[in-house]
């Protein structure tokens, strides 16, 4: 059931990409998410998005990686991300901004407003017996997921339509509530297309780092780049070991769950259906049982790590994380070179 | 043989700290009283027991992870409750455990074996060739880039064997590395440890409550309570079949034949103790 | 056979996953068997030859791909089926079942079963009791236990318990015995005849273990690559132990020192297979020196 979970997982290959020291590509994400935030603040200045385009293809050229493979990854996060726009681009307001289009205030009369919750709770009272009388026709209606949903929405609705008359009761039918008004301003659209592009431009990079970096590779690079922190007395190379065995379980804990769910559905746990009382328990059931077989695990690994001669002293050898090569410094150089011109121009 | 041993106990006790039950007690249990044991190099040997009988708790005194309460254990001459020493001896007696995926902790199994050499820092180059050499030995080199959920349980703790190989030890201890394994790979991780007994002067310590298991070592020792109450060979040990059920081990059905069959007259040896050797001697 | 308890008709399953696309692998393949109600059966066979989804089919956890599968006189594929009602009836215990406990109690946990299935306190109160006092752990003293104090074994026996609080016509075993040592494991063998003859329960062994399977089942299903090749008593599945090693299985000890001696030439019958027929066998031989081999 979780085996198909594709998330952005390594695909070894040959390419240049392939082949550079996990370092320089972890340091080039990190000085990207730097470069973005620099930039944003320089308002209608198109050129490094269009540069940051063109090192993401470039990226993806020289990764030997489809883009179609890439956007089977994506395209769900940009149909997120489209959605997510709107509201913000309706709502965003700074001061002294030069607005772009005005949604004039609609008004809406109160007594209008009246008149649509009287009629309301007319229909409302029409339609009360299907709620109470005990019909088994309307009794089997009534167990039905989607009527129990229908049910709160009416509860909630008439709770506004209570609550909305008696905090205007005051107010003459003659008033107008005022809806509105919005304004979109020429910043407010110029800020959501970058944060879209920026988001998901990241994203690409982040797939396409994973791709093509292993995990141990990233672990080992990352351990490097941290070396500073050791003098200032942090765990290094504990979070090292930790982010491998975590890597390394992922597979073997999906299994598990897997086992356990299928164990206690077969006593009748069931998250589903029931009270909700009888819900929690069932939950127990799966977590209960998890975090003791996690607990047993911990305790059965760290007995191995000691068997083996696990000792903190720093002296680690680094397998896949080897030193810089020409490669390295090249791409290195042409993306500062690239990107900092880009801010400049 | 006036060979100094390789691991010296010298009249050990130990007690777990206790736990809290229900009721709130707190019950400390006595995992060894008084144990005298002394493991050549090379030798062969098997820890016989039920569960709870003290063997595990004896084995992993072998290598530092418990130290004793009273007396102490010598490895190569040094004392394990010493830390200084620790690491050394773990470098020459390395442990494989009773639940294959629990020990396992690298992504893919090149980088597992390797693991414990480059905690060490030791130099990339001698590290990729020992990790060859122990997957050699052991039979996975063309598992060498499988992640480890992919690997059976007999290969898994075949990998397990070669993370342990990797740092050239003297001895291994399969702490019933077998029990959760099916018969087939239990053969298997079986005749691995003799082969390494026999090609590489391996000494091995196999802990274990299943007689045909340790039917294959040279000498046994049985240990119930914390305490060896059965020691040598095994036709000695096997010859007394009442004694060992009351010690609450099952024996095996060919054995158990064996013994009655030598009872009524048939000349069968002693050393007749597995399928092979009683068949070979009953046809003649 | 009348009245199988369990029957499969042409039964093939092919898991489906979106990447694999035409070229699946088939898990099971046109499986045909009957079980007969309040044996003992087992189904043996390697990793990965179908055991565990076989046996998935019988309590409704699976559905086939093709085929059908009757379970007490229900259609597990049909349409309207009761799926809850088909678990109780069937009861499953999954590889190191002690890994399911989790309730405060030994009696909460042995409860949980029950309680879902809506009875009334009395009644779940005497299948706990019951269910305990079945599997050897004495209501009065482990009932008010914490389960997580209990030994393996007696984990092992608590969990089920629990499955046999919801008094299953059908008992599902995926490897029980693994991981026990001889006393845990003959314990357990005990107690499961003890259920299958007091309450007349089916049971259907997963199993890994020859020895296990020779001494408890009835009748043996051997699968391989998903089809089911052999079926048969023990005496007579595990005599032909060539066949066997050819779908990677072993033969309990005493069937492979047999099987050795009978290719040596000895004259045993075919019919011999426990430890007393073979000493009686093997005595009468050597009684009458010259007989021949």
């Amino acid at each position: 059931m979780f085996n198909s979970i594709p998330i952005g997982i390594y695909y070894p290959g040959k390419s240049l990409i392939h082949r550079l020291q996990a370092r320089t590509k972890l340091l080039v994400m990190f000085w990207l998410v730097i470069f973005f935030i620099l930039a944003n603040h320089h308002f209608w200045h198109f050129v490094p998005y269009i540069i940051a385009a063109v090192l993401l293809f470039a990226t993806i050229a020289l990764a030997g990686i489809s883009p179609l493979y890439l956007w089977q990854r994506m395209w769900l996060l940009v149909v997120f991300a489209l959605i997510g726009i709107f509201p913000t681009i309706l709502f965003y307001s700074a001061s002294g901004t030069a607005p772009l289009r005005t949604l004039g205030p609609l008004l809406v009369s109160y007594g209008l407003l009246r008149q649509i919750t009287a009629v309301y709770g007319v229909l409302l009272v029409i339609c009360l017996p299907l709620f109470i009388l005990p019909l088994p026709a309307l009794q089997r209606t009534r167990q039905r997921g989607w009527f129990k949903f229908a049910r709160f929405l009416l509860i909630l609705l008439t709770i506004v339509a209570v609550g909305f008359l008696w905090i205007t009761r005051s107010m003459p039918s003659s008033g107008n509530l005022p809806v509105g008004p919005i304004v979109i301003t020429y910043d407010g659209v110029w800020l959501e297309i970058t944060l879209f592009v920026v988001f998901l431009a990241l994203f690409a990079f982040s797939l396409l780092l994973t791709m093509t970096t292993s995990p141990i590779a990233l672990i080992e690079g990352l351990t490097k780049l941290l070396t500073p922190l050791r003098w200032l007395r942090l765990p290094v190379d504990d979070f090292a070991l930790m982010t491998l065995i975590s890597l390394r379980f992922i597979p073997t804990l999906f299994e598990e769950v897997e086992l356990l769910v299928k164990a206690q559905t077969a006593r009748g746990a069931d998250l589903m259906h029931g009270s909700v009382r009888e819900r929690l328990q069932s939950l127990a059931a799966l977590f209960i049982p998890f975090i003791q077989a996690t607990l047993r695990r911990a305790a059965d690994l760290a007995t191995a790590l000691e068997a083996r001669g696990y000792e903190v002293d720093g002296r680690q050898t680094f397998l896949h994380e080897t030193s810089f090569r020409a490669a390295d410094y090249l791409v290195l150089a042409t993306v500062a070179v690239v990107t900092i011109g880009a801010l400049l121009w | 043989m006036n060979q100094a041993p390789l691991i010296d106990i010298q009249q050990i006790s130990f007690t777990y700290p206790g736990y809290k039950t229900s009721r709130g007690e707190v019950q400390p249990i006595p995992a060894l009283r008084d144990v005298i044991l002394s493991i050549q190099p090379g030798e062969y040997l098997a820890l016989l027991g039920h569960n709870g009988s003290g063997k595990s708790t004896l084995a992993r005194h072998c290598n530092a992870l418990l130290t004793p309460d009273s007396g102490r254990v010598l490895v190569a001459g040094q004392d394990t409750s010493m830390r200084a020493n620790q690491r050394a001896i773990r470098d020459m007696v390395g442990m494989i455990f009773q639940n294959p995926d629990n020990q396992i902790i690298a992504t893919v199994v090149e980088d597992d074996i390797a693991w414990a050499l480059t905690v060490r820092g030791m130099p990339a180059a001698l590290i990729v060739e020992r990790v060859a050499d122990a997957m050699e030995a052991v039979g996975i080199t063309h598992l060498r880039g499988l992640p480890p959920h992919k690997l059976s349980g007999g290969q898994r703790q075949r990998l397990a064997i070669a993370g342990v190989l990797a740092l050239r030890p003297q001895c291994i201890i399969a702490d019933e590395a077998t029990s959760q394994l099916d018969p087939l790979s239990r053969q298997e991780i079986a005749a691995l440890l003799q082969q390494l007994n026999r090609e590489h002067g391996l000494a091995v310590i196999q802990v274990t409550h299943l007689l045909e298991e340790a039917a294959l070592a040279k000498r046994i020792i049985v240990m119930e309570q914390g305490q060896i109450v059965m020691e040598g060979p095994p036709p000695v040990i096997f010859a007394d079949p009442e004694r060992l059920r009351q010690l609450k081990l099952a024996i095996p059905e060919p054995i158990e034949l064996a013994a009655r069959l030598r009872r009524v007259g048939f000349p069968l040896s002693p050393w007749a103790l597995t399928v092979e050797a009683i068949a070979r001697e009953l046809v003649q | 056979m009348k009245d199988p308890i369990i029957l499969t008709k042409h039964l093939s399953h092919t898991y489906q996953s979106k990447h694999a696309g035409p070229l699946q692998k088939a898990a099971l393949i046109d499986i045909n068997l009957e079980i007969a109600r309040g044996s003992c059966v087992a189904i043996i066979g390697v990793t990965g030859s179908g055991k565990s989804t076989l046996v998935q089919h019988f309590n409704g956890l699976l559905r086939p791909t093709s085929g059908t599968v009757i379970v007490n006189g229900i259609d597990v594929n049909a349409r309207k089926i009761d799926r809850a009602a088909l678990r109780q009836r069937v009861g499953m215990l999954f590889q190191f079942p002690e890994a399911q406990l989790f309730e405060r109690t030994v009696y909460a946990d042995v409860a949980f079963g029950p309680r879902r299935m809506k009875l009334g306190r009395r009644e779940i109160r005497t299948r706990v009791i019951n269910a305990l006092d079945m599997v050897g752990l004495p209501h009065k003293e482990f009932a008010p236990r914490s389960p997580f104090e209990l030994s393996g074994g007696q984990k092992r026996r608590a969990a089920l318990a629990g499955v046999l609080a919801m008094s299953p016509s059908v008992l599902v075993l995926d490897e029980p015995t693994v991981g026990l040592d001889a006393a845990g494991r003959s314990e357990f063998y005990a107690y499961l005849q003890r259920i299958q003859q007091e309450q007349g329960v089916t049971i259907v062994l997963v199993s890994h273990d020859m020895a296990e399977v020779a001494a408890l089942a009835d009748w043996l299903f051997v699968l391989h690559e998903g089809q089911l090749v052999m079926q048969g008593e023990p005496r007579h599945v595990f005599s032909e132990s060539d066949a066997l090693r050819q779908y990677g299985l072993a033969t309990p000890p005493l069937s492979e020192l047999l099987s050795l001696l009978r290719k040596a030439g000895m004259s045993i019958s075919e019919e011999v297979f426990t430890l007393e027929e073979a000493f009686s066998a093997l005595s009468a031989i050597k009684k009458v020196p010259g007989k021949g081999y």
